[in-house]
């Protein structure tokens, strides 16, 4: 049996109970909002930092992802799955975080004298490189997104979809042809299995 | 087995685990290394921790303003408040401007551009209306349905007005315009009341909707008051309302979007 095999993500097994706690936090129960805390905060934190940013920006972005889960906590009507809500959301702080960054950091290489102390590149990365990853960060954008979320969360495709507001078809055609292109990076087919 | 057939178990590695594998899927990773590693990379459990700073930090940001909340309107309801407005205003800005146009226009002209553009106010409040839930289910993405949207009236118009190239449509166009995009902007003010109620994640997206539908009314308030039933025109003068709309409306959620504070470190506004 192969390592990780064991199922993690409390996607399914947790969905009930996460809307649960929703209804709950939308109630303004304080216990709810921290164990919804607790239990998205984990993996919102994966995606919003991997993989190209750091701890510190990463946390930021966390905090910035929880404001805007908080301001927009009515719109996750009863009985709809919280995870493509939130993870919506997160997707959304990820992007305006990207576009936010891009613009300081074309500001800041229009300065002549920049130091090496930049806060980005000198904090760690939030977990040691996983050597997957360097080949995941080679596929195209939308690709990465979708093989992240499938990783981090352990959604659906059907819930992906909901999240990166695409269809189901088009999710599904961006995960396979990214384990095309991974297994092609991975390279190490044994002679024996098919394509 | 092969890698294509095993593709399909991968999508929910993280969530089905190992146990829930087919044999023959297991078999194939199992001897197969480039699934072997796929597998275990999506399978891993793969989480950050929260430093307890952190955590403090996020609870202090939400219990700071913790209040009982009645969850968002049905897209039902919604598409029907949209829905509302667009009549509301229209009916009213009509009844100032008058029917000259309509009682000049025939019965098959009327009727065909009236059903289209209701068919189109209808297509522009359930976009809205599902742009206002994050995490919504999709059939087409807000773009292509705005789209969608505005091809059928324009193959209206064409097909439904006479072409008529040797009049001069310059003169009157302006004023005509002009008048349409006025009407149109109270209820651009309404709609955007509306959407502000949901949590629209692409402003850009959000107010181009808006504004197509609030220039929506300002065709219809032509289509009962211009006296011009020359399809140039109407193409070009009384639809390029709310694709003028439409325009302004995605330039100014873009620009909102690039000024929307952004909490930095220890919650401060930068």
């Amino acid at each position: 049996m192969p390592p990780g095999s064991a199922s993690s993500a409390p996607a399914e097994k947790d969905a009930d109970r996460l809307q649960e706690l929703m209804l709950s936090y939308q109630n303004a129960d304080p216990n709810a909002a921290n164990q919804l805390i607790e239990q998205l905060s984990p993996m919102l934190l994966r995606f919003l930092a991997v993989p190209m940013y750091t701890r510190a920006f990463a946390e930021d972005m966390l905090q910035d992802c929880w404001l805007r889960l908080h301001r927009a906590r009515h719109t996750c009507r009863p009985g709809t799955p919280v995870l493509p809500w939130a993870f919506a959301i997160a997707r959304h702080t990820r992007i305006d975080a990207y576009r936010r960054r891009r613009r300081i950091e074309t500001r800041e290489s229009a300065l002549e004298n920049i130091s090496d102390t930049d806060g980005w590149a000198s904090t760690p990365p939030v977990t040691p490189e996983i050597d997957l990853w360097r080949f995941v960060r080679q596929l195209p954008a939308s690709q990465q997104e979708v093989i992240l979320i499938l990783k981090v969360s352990g959604m659906t495709l059907e819930e992906v979809a909901r999240a990166t507001g695409g269809t189901v078809g088009s999710v599904k055609q961006k995960a396979h042809r990214a384990y095309v292109k991974l297994r092609d990076l991975i390279g190490s087919r044994p002679k024996g299995s098919k394509k | 087995m092969t890698c294509g057939e095993v593709s399909k178990h991968l999508d929910r590695a993280n969530s089905h685990g190992w146990g829930k594998l087919p044999n023959l899927v297991r078999e194939h990773i199992e001897q197969c290394q480039s699934c072997k590693t796929l597998w275990n990379f999506l399978a891993g459990q793969d989480t950050a921790e929260l430093t307890p700073e952190l955590r403090s930090r996020i609870n202090r940001t939400v219990e700071q303003s913790l209040e009982p909340v009645t969850p968002l309107s049905s897209t039902r309801l919604l598409t029907l408040g949209f829905l509302l407005i667009f009549g509301l205003i229209s009916a009213v800005f009509v009844g100032i401007s008058g029917l000259s146009g309509a009682d000049a226009m025939g019965n098959m002209e009327f009727t065909g551009m009236l059903s289209v553009l209701g068919a189109a106010a209808f297509l522009g409040a359930f976009t809205l209306s599902r742009e206002m839930v994050p995490g919504g289910k999709k059939m087409l993405s807000a773009p292509r349905l705005f789209l969608l949207l505005l091809v059928p009236l324009f193959l209206a118009v064409s097909v439904l007005f006479p072409w008529d190239f040797s009049r001069n449509i310059l003169p009157d166009s302006w004023r005509c315009f002009r008048q349409g995009f006025m009407f149109s902007l109270p209820a651009a003010g309404l709609v955007v009341m509306l959407l502000r109620r949901g949590a629209v994640l692409s402003l850009g997206v959000g107010g181009a909707g808006a504004g197509l539908l609030a220039g929506l009314v300002g065709v219809v308030v032509l289509h009962f008051g211009c006296g011009m039933h020359n399809a140039a025109h109407v193409a070009l003068v009384h639809l390029g309302v709310p694709l003028a709309g439409a325009a302004i409306g995605a330039a100014i959620g873009n620009l909102l979007r690039g000024m929307r504070p952004w909490r930095g470190a220890a919650g401060e506004n930068t």
